[in-house]
């Protein structure tokens, strides 16, 4: 009984470290993506894009991290792959609808600057 | 034939069918136009073959409102006029130039593009250029190499220019000129007053002076005054008599709706990856023709916007570069002149191979847009006369709030299409961030192209010339050159007012 109760408190324990695991994964995966505006990243060095970052910040109210996460995700989809597409589509579509901000003189889409505000916000904490 | 107006005995007259006054790009090209024709021309040119002092002090001046280059060294007082300095670059202007738009007050010519068309064919070949062939398609069978970036056509297209040696008109044309039977060329010939009839319907004589003291006449059936936008206003206006507020002024618009082009650092574009830049990139060493980019028609119209292109240099280049504003600022052209030879060296050292520029992904966007006509912007006449009498001209450079929205909407529109369309990104410059902003900067210059001082238009209220460049309300007076544009279009202005010289040598011809 004892032997039993011991196997399956561990392949629970197991099944939920996997799980956190996996999710860390998963959220590190996300956040990498949701602070990396792919197209401007050929264009500005880090230190640009959280300057970039930080002044979009100021310009609008999207100050906090989960305000921004969700903006980004609406339509964006959760698994790192297709967030990555998607995030590339919207900032497309973004330069397509004049969805774009002025930030710093950059003419820029609202997806990529809130990118640099992400990114921003994840390299102050 | 040459003669110098300061050795002839004094007052004499000078007798001939028709008298153009300046030897310029515009007066040249007209005698040529009527060289071995077997009319009698005069041609007065108020400088000599060679620069000198004296001659050019004639053109000093005072400006107000916005910052513009010295009026003293802005333009050459010589035989060949500002030929002498300029750039060659050429392209015609857009068929929409010349339209009524109805977002831009006063705009609309009384003719089209294609009236001018057959002219511009034949003002090619002065200005020793390629054939008149401005299509992209044309120059990539030639280039292959030249590929315009992958843009939404429907919205930007690549316009072509072609660039002349420079044509120097004052070494080029000298011996022709001289040796032409039939035109009269007299130097040190300047004219100091436009002398009207009782009714002040037509010209009845020319009143020319020089440093020497000596004062000349001349009369002819037809006169054509072509000695530049601000010269040929000042000169109307300062020829006070039966027409008491100038000639041809009756409806006060000589000397109004001055215009230059809006020139300008006004951006930066980054490109993602390296990718074919040799269309828009000028090679000093070929002078091939390349491409500057524009919106079209449609867009122009939608945006309600002034046109205009925006021109690619390698940004570590144009880094190097100052304002041409801060470099042209001597009262001594040709000292000006240094100045800008060399601010374009600097940054031409900084990037020789053509290699190496390909790599480059960073590039500076400079503006060259039409300025919108404006009533105010303006040349007067003030109290100070110069040496020869004539009161000094008074540039009132004014610009409007169109002018600043349509620079900024321009990058706009830009910026979305390089984004849309995955090239890069751009960068507006500082003085276009704040929308609220209708100011320009003191870094605007304009490309020496003084424009619309007597206009254009069949209505004299809006207008000094009409159709044919005759001066309204007088029957033999005609203007040369881009005074007589009703709107600045975008390019420069030399090949379209030679084009439009010669059209109008045409009409006298047939006349
Ligand atoms: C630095 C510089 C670069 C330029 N680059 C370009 C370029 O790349 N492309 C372009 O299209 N344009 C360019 N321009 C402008 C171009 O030079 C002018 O548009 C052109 O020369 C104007 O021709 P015009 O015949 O009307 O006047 P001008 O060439 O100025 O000729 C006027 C003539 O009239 C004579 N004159 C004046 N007053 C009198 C008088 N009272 N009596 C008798 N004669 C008189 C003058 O001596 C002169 O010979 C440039 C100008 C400058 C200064």
């Amino acid at each position: 009984m004892k032997r039993r109760n011991f196997l399956l408190v561990s392949f629970f324990a197991l099944v939920l470290g996997l799980i956190s695991l996996w999710y860390l994964k998963f959220k590190s995966a996300t956040t990498k993506a949701l602070g990396y505006p792919e197209e401007l990243s050929e264009i500005c060095d880090r230190k640009t894009l959280i300057h970039i970052g930080n002044t979009y910040r100021k310009l609008t109210n999207e100050n906090t991290k989960n305000h921004l996460e969700e903006l980004l995700l609406q339509d964006a989809g959760m698994m790192e792959t297709k967030l990555k597409m998607n995030l590339r589509t919207k900032t497309t579509d973004d330069f397509r609808t004049g969805n774009t901000i002025l930030v710093d003189g950059w003419l820029l889409s609202k997806t990529e600057a809130r990118q640099c505000a992400y990114l921003s916000m994840s390299e102050a904490n | 034939m040459h003669t110098d107006a300061r050795k002839l005995e004094n007052n004499t007259k000078i007798e001939g069918d028709i008298c153009i006054v300046g030897a310029g790009a515009a007066g040249i090209s007209m005698a040529l136009d009527w060289n071995k024709n077997g009319k009698n021309v005069i041609l007065l040119e108020g400088g000599g073959f060679e620069y000198d002092n004296k001659i050019q002090d004639l053109y000093s001046g005072n400006s107000t409102g916005q910052r513009y280059y010295p009026l003293r060294s802005c333009r050459l007082h010589l035989f060949g006029g500002t030929t002498g300095h300029w750039g060659g670059m050429c392209a015609p202007f857009d068929p929409i130039d010349f339209k009524k738009r109805s977002w831009v007050s006063d705009s609309g010519w009384p003719i089209t593009l294609q009236d001018l068309v057959p002219f511009y064919k034949k003002a090619q070949s002065l200005f020793e250029l390629d054939t008149y062939n401005y299509n992209l398609h044309y120059w990539q069978k030639e280039y292959p190499a030249i590929t315009p970036f992958p843009l939404d056509k429907d919205i930007i297209w690549s316009k072509m220019w072609q660039f002349s040696p420079p044509t120097r008109f004052g070494k080029t044309y000298k011996e022709t000129i001289v040796k032409s039977p039939n035109i009269h060329l007299y130097t040190y010939a300047n004219l100091t007053k436009i002398i009207t009839n009782n009714t002040a319907s037509s010209i009845k004589e020319l009143i020319v002076k020089n440093h020497e003291g000596k004062t000349h006449k001349v009369r002819a059936k037809k006169f054509v005054l072509a000695c530049g936008a601000i010269q040929n206003a000042r000169m109307l206006l300062a020829s006070r008599g039966v027409a008491k507020k100038g000639i041809g002024n009756d409806n006060d618009v000589v000397g109004r709706y001055f215009m230059e082009h809006l020139e300008i650092k006004s951006a930066e574009l980054w490109l993602r990856k390296p990718i074919s830049t040799e269309l828009y990139i000028f090679d000093y060493s070929t002078r091939k023709p390349r491409a500057e980019l524009a919106l079209t028609e449609r867009i122009q119209e939608e945006s309600g916007i002034l046109n205009g292109t925006a021109s690619l240099t390698p940004l570590v280049m144009a880094k190097q570069q100052t304002p041409l504003i801060d470099v042209w600022n001597n009262e001594d052209p040709r000292k000006s002149f240094d100045k800008l030879v060399a601010n374009f060296r600097k940054s031409r050292e900084q990037n020789t191979s053509w290699q190496e520029k390909k790599g480059n992904r960073a590039f500076e966007l400079f503006t060259r847009m039409e300025q919108a006509p404006n009533r105010n912007s303006r040349i007067t006449l003030s109290n100070e006369k110069d040496a020869l009498g004539v009161p000094r001209p008074q540039l009132h450079w004014e610009l409007t709030h169109l002018d600043k929205y349509s620079l900024r909407k321009f990058y706009h529109i830009l910026g979305l299409q390089m984004g849309k369309a995955g090239i890069g990104r751009v960068k507006l410059e500082e003085f276009l961030w704040d929308e609220n902003d209708n100011a320009m900067p003191d870094q605007l210059g304009g490309g020496w192209h003084h424009m619309g001082t007597t206009r254009m238009s069949e209505d004299p209220n809006k207008g000094v010339v009409d159709a044919n460049c005759k001066v309204h309300g007088i029957s033999n007076l005609f203007i040369a050159g881009s005074g007589c544009f009703s709107t600045a279009g975008a390019p420069n202005p030399t090949l379209t007012l030679v084009a439009l010289s010669l059209r109008l040598s045409d009409y006298l011809k047939t006349s």
